[in-house]
């Protein structure tokens, strides 16, 4: 199967990202909606990588 | 609070909803239209929030803080990470019309026993879950009825699961194509869809605005409250969060709806997926966003509130209008879910279950038979569904159960993974991780600590725990997990693979066809594959097959070419799939239709996976195959048309030129023996081919198509060579045509220079002749010799305008102008010129000249001679036109190009003389009123001034007249010399 480097650069960081993520989250406070901010991010993270796959046709890994 | 009868008109107008909009996509195009848009399809994977999350969601995170949107999370990160595995998946599903994870593993493991053990493991994991989603209504209902009525509404779930079953059978049974059902599912799903989220948010809205006053109210509340905070931060129950966002991940290939929707859904609506990557991610988020506010203004209302949030919030408030949209949304995420699941699991007991343990009998109707079984099993799975419901009477109990139904869709994760990645997976490896992965699970759930634990004496029923916090929980579902995985590595190392199986695995891998369409059957006739087909269909549902499946690839009755049986086998096997499941449409055609050769040494199968492999060689071998891909691609784009074939005459390669020189595109031209290709190519591919000949020059196809062919033979390096010829056309039209240019440009040049020698020649005997002639009648002055010497003189003065024709021909033949120092003509004063001298000679024909010429074109052409091309254009013309006829001269400039047209209304050109009319001494005119050098010096003066002369006879609309048209380069600014 084919997957495009960048998306697995990405997953991987949001991998290694995700204790720091999961922190910033649990320490939010009366900031609740902290958790959907990184849900947001992360979508449009994706979905950013999935345009610029699309526009460029990078080199797959 | 809402009565029974209230909530009774409020389902009552749902279902009205339901059925209508399912009329109206059937019935009005503007609704079709609109099911189609790819927002549609979006919309429709929200079925992952059901009545059950739509409900409980602020109970779960009552419980289990933050965790519990793990549900949500998991199936996002199955979405954003779409390319590691739903996107191949899809491109699976798609290719080969799989509609449920059964038909997946049956296809990838060959293996009839894998489709029928994961649909049994699947329906059994379903139904506790599809029990939820009544039980959850149920409890919703009653939560909204007084308190004096708290029995257990089953005239509602009954109704409801009535009408659920209602749908299903509508849209399972109903006679049209796969395409539109599915759609009208998509749109279903979408509007129920629509409605629950628009619930959630005016549940989501009323709790911050109209219980807290605001947002900034809200984050006071929870200053002043800390202890909820915490709760969803750190909640007392902490859960195994990993395993939970790794189960729910599993869910979306497990759970037989989701898998539904998204890969069945997306095949039949073909549908671009790229988009749901991040449309179902925003739709949960849109869908989480309303859950804290929620719970927290119904805590804020009563702090030991029970049930469910939204209902006790709105019965604090008596909002009944909110109850009745809570109600209207959770049926909505109900009905979507029931339906589909009904369908689902009907699809696969049908499919893998009963039609493996009861064939179809080709002397019953087996469209009918298939009717039968599909609604027996929606009935079936309905009635089973509501008496689990009736049965274990207990929220809980079901809801551990339906937790279990997710962990159960964890064991699927290996196959599938394996299936992408792993070719070397074989059939029993799977079936043994299966077997290993459900034993392990099992084991643990009777451990004393298990999530079963022992049989309650009051409701004889395991009593089963879901706290998912405990490390046994978390440690069963690793531990099955990881015993899966080790099985299905370990069998699979120790068993063997059947070629067939090893066929499929690397198609899968490689995300290939395996079945392209370049098998060679053993027949070409339709009647014959329909005639194959009825021991198992029937004879009328095989020839009925066979005719769609013609319809569909616009083939008639009768022979078929090698294509159209292969397009026809694939048309048949995406029907036949739909209709009975792959396993039994494979049997079926492999059965009917077998293969002459193995599909591993077909070279374009072998092309196909040398290209899917791509960039994933490396080192010599990716030099190598970018060798190849590179020799390949110089033969395709090889400006030679080039082919090759083997000893059969079948072609097996067919570059782009040779398609642009024939008309004849790849795909019809491959594996086609070179006899039927199209006239007149086939025929003469086919004599060349076989003849002895290795070259073949100028060959005339068609009318005007020069061609040369050649042919090589290809040798192999293989243990089993085969003789294969390499051809090539040259395509050399253009070459033939300036060829033939040239021959006549040489023959008027040599003409030319004979004519300026006869001249020379002629002209001073000539003029000696008529000095003696003119002494003569000088001398004689009157008697017959006077008169024969005055003939002489008119006979000498003729022989002289010839030689001065001839002179002219011979002078413009060897005319080099200079236009920078000649400068340009004006086109218009040249054209007044011309037409006033002709006019002088009263002699002659009268005509009119028309001229229609905008002043201030000028072409790059002495004056003189354009007045010279002029006047032997218009006297031929006038020679042609009766008298009082018009001849128009009009002119006009292009850009760089100025056009001078000289039309007549004379009798025309026949159109055998018209290639000749150019030559010198050819014409038409009687005999001694002209030379046949008129057109001939046209043609030269405009050769040498880089024009063009074309002659069109008749003219445009008209059976008569003459259009001479001439092209001269138009003057540049800096040609000005005069």
């Amino acid at each position: 199967m084919l997957i495009h480097r960048s998306t697995i650069l990405i997953i991987l960081a949001l991998a290694l990202m995700a204790p720091f993520l999961r922190d910033w989250v649990m320490t939010g406070g009366t900031a609740w909606y902290r958790l959907f901010i990184v849900w947001l991010f992360i979508i449009m993270l994706l979905t950013w990588n999935q345009r610029l796959i699309k526009r460029k046709g990078q080199p797959r890994a | 609070m809402l009565s029974a009868g209230i909530l009774l008109i409020i389902a009552l107008l749902f279902f009205a909803a339901w059925f209508g909009l399912s009329a109206l996509i059937d019935i009005k195009k503007y609704w079709q239209d609109l099911t189609r848009k790819p927002a549609a399809y979006h919309i429709s994977l929200g079925i992952v929030g059901s009545a059950w999350t739509f409900f409980t969601m602020t109970n779960l995170v009552q419980d289990y803080g933050i965790s519990a949107f793990s549900y949500y999370i998991g199936i996002s990160a199955v979405f954003l990470s779409a390319p590691l595995l739903l996107l191949p998946l899809l491109q699976l599903c798609r290719r080969y019309q799989l509609t449920s994870l059964a038909d997946l593993m049956s296809f990838r493991y060959r293996s009839p026993l894998a489709g029928t053990i994961t649909a049994l493991l699947l329906i059994i994991a379903s139904m506790p879950f599809y029990a939820l989603q009544l039980e959850t209504l149920a409890d919703a209902a009653n939560q909204m009825m007084p308190s004096d009525n708290q029995a257990r509404p089953y005239w509602l779930t009954t109704l409801f699961i009535a009408f659920c079953a209602a749908s299903a059978l509508q849209l399972s049974t109903r006679q049209n194509a796969s395409t539109q059902r599915h759609q009208n599912l998509i749109a279903l799903i979408a509007f129920s869809t629509l409605l629950k989220i628009i619930a959630l948010l005016i549940i989501g809205a009323f709790a911050i605005w109209g219980v807290f006053g605001g947002l900034e109210d809200l984050t006071q509340w929870l200053e002043a409250h800390p202890g909820h905070l915490q709760g969803f931060y750190q909640p007392s129950v902490t859960p195994s969060y990993q395993i939970l966002v790794l189960i729910f991940f599993a869910s979306m290939i497990g759970m037989p709806h989701l898998f539904h929707m998204t890969f069945a859904g997306a095949t039949a609506s073909g549908r671009r997926f790229e988009n749901a990557r991040w449309a179902l991610p925003v739709l949960l988020l849109v869908m989480s966003l309303p859950v804290l506010p929620t719970l927290w203004a119904s805590l804020s209302l009563d702090p030991n509130s029970q049930g469910f949030a939204a209902i006790s919030m709105a019965n604090n408030r008596h909002a009944q209008w909110l109850n009745a949209i809570t109600f209207v949304g959770g049926l909505a995420a109900a009905a979507g879910i029931l339906v589909v699941l009904n369908l689902a699991l009907s699809t696969m007991l049908v499919n893998h279950i009963l039609l493996q343990f009861a064939p179809l009998n080709p002397s019953q109707n087996i469209y009918q038979k298939l009717n039968m079984l599909r609604r027996a099993s929606i009935i079936a799975i309905a009635c089973v569904g509501l008496i689990l419901f009736v049965v274990m009477n207990d929220a809980d109990k079901m809801q551990g159960f339906a937790l279990l139904s997710f962990a159960a869709s964890l064991q699927f994760l290996p196959g599938c993974i394996a299936l992408l990645y792993w070719r070397g997976a074989t059939r029993e490896g799977f079936l043994a991780g299966l077997f290993a992965g459900f034993s392990v699970w099992t084991l643990f759930a009777f451990f004393p600590d298990g999530v079963l634990t022992g049989l309650d004496s009051k409701s004889q029923w395991f009593t089963l725990k879901l706290d998912v916090s405990s490390n046994i929980w978390a440690l069963s579902a690793a531990a099955s997990l990881m015993s899966n995985v080790i099985a299905l590595l370990l069998v699979s190392w120790l068993s063997n693979m059947r070629p067939e199986e090893r066929r499929v695995a690397l198609a899968c891998v490689l995300n290939t066809t395996n079945q392209s369409n370049e098998h060679r059957f053993d027949t070409h006739s339709a009647a014959d594959i329909a005639q194959r087909l009825a021991p198992t269909l029937g004879e009328t549902p095989a020839k009925k097959e066979v005719k769609r499946a013609l319809h569909q690839i616009k083939a008639n009755w009768g022979h078929l070419s090698d294509t159209q049986v292969s397009q026809l086998i694939i048309a048949l096997r995406i029907n036949l799939t739909q209709l009975l499941g792959p396993v039994i449409a494979q049997q079926t055609l492999s059965n009917a239709l077998p293969f002459e050769d193995d599909v591993e040494g077909d070279i374009v199968y072998l092309e196909n996976q040398l290209e899917a492999v791509q960039t994933k060689l490396q080192g010599v071998t990716g030099e190598l195959r970018t060798m190849r891909a590179n020799y390949q691609s110089m033969l395709l784009e090889l400006p030679i048309g080039a082919l090759t074939y083997d000893k059969q005459l079948i072609i097996s390669s067919w570059n782009r030129t040779i398609a642009d020189i024939t008309g004849i595109d790849q795909q019809h031209a491959l594996r086609q023996h070179l006899s039927s290709l199209a006239a007149p190519w086939g025929a003469l591919l086919a004599e060349f081919a076989t003849g002895t000949q290795r070259h073949a020059y100028k060959r005339l196809v068609g009318d005007a198509r020069w061609i040369n062919l050649h042919k090589a033979a290809v040798e192999r390096h293989t243990s089993s060579p085969q003789d294969e010829q390499f051809l090539l056309i040259e395509d050399i039209s253009e070459t033939q045509t300036l060829e033939q240019e040239l021959i006549h440009s040489e023959r008027l040049a040599s003409i030319g220079r004979l004519a300026a020698g006869v001249a020379h020649e002629i002209g001073n005997p000539i003029t000696g002749i008529a000095c003696l002639a003119q002494n003569l009648d000088f001398d004689v002055q009157e008697g017959n010799a006077s008169d024969t010497a005055r003939e002489i003189l008119v006979q000498t003065d003729r022989v002289n305008t010839i030689v001065r024709s001839l002179m002219n021909f011979a002078h413009g033949e060897n005319y080099v102008g200079n236009f920078d120092d000649k400068g340009r003509a004006d086109v218009a004063y040249c054209c007044r010129e011309a037409s006033k001298l002709l006019a002088l000679d009263k002699e002659k024909t009268q005509v009119v000249f028309e001229l229609a010429c905008p002043e201030g074109i000028n072409a790059a052409i002495d004056p003189q001679r354009l007045i010279q091309l002029l006047i032997n254009l218009l006297s031929n013309a006038r020679d042609a036109s009766q008298p009082e006829q018009t001849i128009r001269i009009n002119v006009l400039q292009k850009h760089d190009v100025v056009q001078i047209d000289v039309i007549d209304e004379g009798e025309g050109i026949p159109l055998d003389q018209q290639e000749k009319i150019f030559e010198p001494f050819f014409t038409t005119k009687e005999p001694g009123s002209g030379t046949g050098l008129g057109l001939s010096l046209v043609y030269s003066i405009v050769e040498q001034h880089s024009g063009t002369i074309a002659v069109q006879s008749p003219t445009e609309n008209s059976v008569r007249g003459t259009r001479f048209v001439i092209t001269l380069p138009a003057a540049s600014e800096t040609n000005t010399g005069n």
